[in-house]
């Protein structure tokens, strides 16, 4: 079986065999491409030299070329706010390795910050408005109420001292000075009845009472104290405001008061809701709150006011408000 | 030294990498190891010419700098750098007529030394070899010294010149046969 040889297997047959080895088909093979024995000899004998041969090696490179390159290097790659910004955006990722993921972190906060700062503050700002808008409708609905329970109470509470010192005027007129010792009794049940409102008071709980600031809003109207000071059960009910009570009462005497003495009188028209001064004389006055009172509920009628037409007395005009044993005091006399 | 020492590790390739990315150490490395190496290379193609070839070792080196992305990642970088080497040695080699006219004058001086050829010794023989490596076309010297003076494979030589295998033994073989014939006057020499 014979081999097919290619010109590039002359350098083996050359290295491996002399011509006087090789095998027919190799020098068949051979002169084909060489012309005779002795150039193949030849050939053979020239590959072996050279490969013996030791070759001048080239002088050392100069170090003024790695010099001179180096510093054309460092100029080509010169460091600057180019490369930064390369380094940033760089498409080769071993460039930003580092660098530009921090930058990126980095923008990513200062955004995530700034949204942080201009939009949940606002909200918060927005809810805590609501919230104290809430608060303050409450407020404002709570004050409402205290208002007009204060206005009730306080008229209630006025009405039951000076119905008290209109009754001692009364006593004081009825019996002209002989009835004294039962104004003590009297007196003793007031300040009884007293108690009871203070109780209510307390299960009411505890009302405050208005300044003369405050502006109270009822169905759409607005109320405003009629007294300039601050009254609550518990003050009036104290026994500071007792003794000025039982003073008043002292300089409240009438002396000279008779039964047809007229005096003003507020009858308070409960389903109505109004007052209405009516002039009457002290004994229809008298008899008319025993009528109102033993007839109906006491904590409907509101107050009514008693004005002396006596030029002597000193107090032109007190509030008179009804309480629950308003009735026991006029049914007295 | 940690750091010289992790470059040496490094293959040429990743050297070459970091050196197209900045890498002034890289590319030193790489100068170390194939500087010398270019320099034979073009010293032998060029004639013996030192500073010829100390030119072009630093302009194939310049070009890696310059040109650094022109490095082919699918080859092997020695392969590359010696093809580029070759491209220059034969834009050398077209663009100056020299090779002809030394030819021609050598030509002249071998046929009075062959005169007295029996008289050469070695050293002779060896500048001989060398005048008469420049009669052989550009592929045939590049082969020839790639594969007898810079000891390549031929595996490798025609890796570096995009041939195949097959073609770099037949130029070799075509270069010793123009050679032999050159160095004719050697035969006593030889045997």
């Amino acid at each position: 079986m014979s081999k097919i040889y290619h010109p590039e297997d002359l350098e083996v047959l050359l290295r491996e065999k002399t011509y006087d080895q090789l095998v027919p088909e190799e020098v068949e093979f051979v002169l084909r491409h060489i012309q005779s024995k002795e150039e193949y000899t030849q050939m053979r004998q020239l590959i072996f030299q050279i490969e013996e041969q030791e070759w001048d090696a080239a002088p050392p490179v100069a170090p003024s070329v790695k010099a001179d390159l180096m510093s054309e290097f460092k100029s080509k790659n010169k460091k600057g706010f180019t490369i930064w910004l390369n380094s940033l955006f760089a498409r080769n990722k071993s460039h930003n390795w580092g660098f530009a993921p921090a930058v990126r972190w980095s923008v990513a906060v200062a955004v995530l910050g700034v949204l942080v700062y201009v939009f949940i503050p606002s909200q918060l700002d927005q809810e805590t408005l609501a919230d104290n808008f809430k608060e303050e409708e409450i407020k404002d609905n709570s004050q409402v109420e205290t208002a007009t329970d204060e206005l009730a109470r306080k008229r209630k509470t006025e009405s039951a001292s000076q119905v008290k010192e209109i009754e001692k005027d009364e006593i004081q007129i009825d019996n002209n000075g002989n009835i004294e010792a039962e104004l003590s009794e009297e007196i003793l049940e007031y300040e009884e009845d007293i108690s009871t409102a203070k109780s209510e008071e307390t299960l009411n709980n505890n009302s405050t009472g208005l300044m003369n600031t405050d502006i109270a809003q009822v169905d759409g109207e607005i109320i405003i104290p009629e007294e300039p000071t601050t009254i609550s059960v518990s003050d009036f009910e104290s026994e500071e405001f007792l003794e000025i009570a039982e003073d008043d009462l002292a300089d409240m005497e009438i002396p000279a008061a008779q039964e047809d003495d007229e005096i003003g009188y507020y009858d308070y028209d409960v389903e109505e809701g109004v007052e209405s001064l009516e002039e009457l004389s002290v004994e229809r006055a008298k008899e008319s709150s025993a009528e109102n009172l033993s007839s109906t509920n006491f904590d409907l009628i509101q107050s009514a006011d008693v004005v002396s037409k006596k030029e002597s007395n000193t107090i032109n005009s007190v509030s008179l408000s009804t309480f629950a044993n308003l009735n026991d005091l006029f049914t007295t006399y | 030294m940690l750091f010289g020492k992790k470059y040496q590790q490094l293959s040429d390739e990743e050297l070459m990498n970091k050196s197209s990315d900045g890498d002034q150490r890289a590319f030193s490395e790489i100068y170390n190891r194939y500087s010398q190496k270019m320099m034979n290379y073009f010293y032998r193609m060029l004639w013996q010419d030192k500073e010829k070839a100390e030119d072009f070792t630093q302009e194939i080196f310049s070009k890696l700098i310059q040109q650094p992305k022109k490095f082919d990642a699918n080859k092997k970088f020695s392969s590359w750098l010696y093809s580029v080497a070759a491209n220059m040695c034969k834009n050398e080699y077209r663009h100056q007529e020299v090779v002809n006219r030394a030819s021609d004058e050598l030509a002249h001086t071998y046929d009075d030394r062959t005169e007295m050829s029996d008289g050469v010794d070695k050293q002779f023989f060896k500048s001989e070899l060398n005048r008469a490596l420049d009669l052989l076309n550009a592929d045939q010297r590049t082969v020839f010294i790639m594969k007898f003076k810079q000891g390549l494979k031929a595996k490798e030589i025609a890796e570096i010149l995009d041939c195949s295998e097959g073609t770099v033994k037949s130029r070799v073989f075509y270069s010793l046969k123009i050679l032999s014939k050159e160095l004719e006057s050697f035969k006593t020499y030889l045997k």
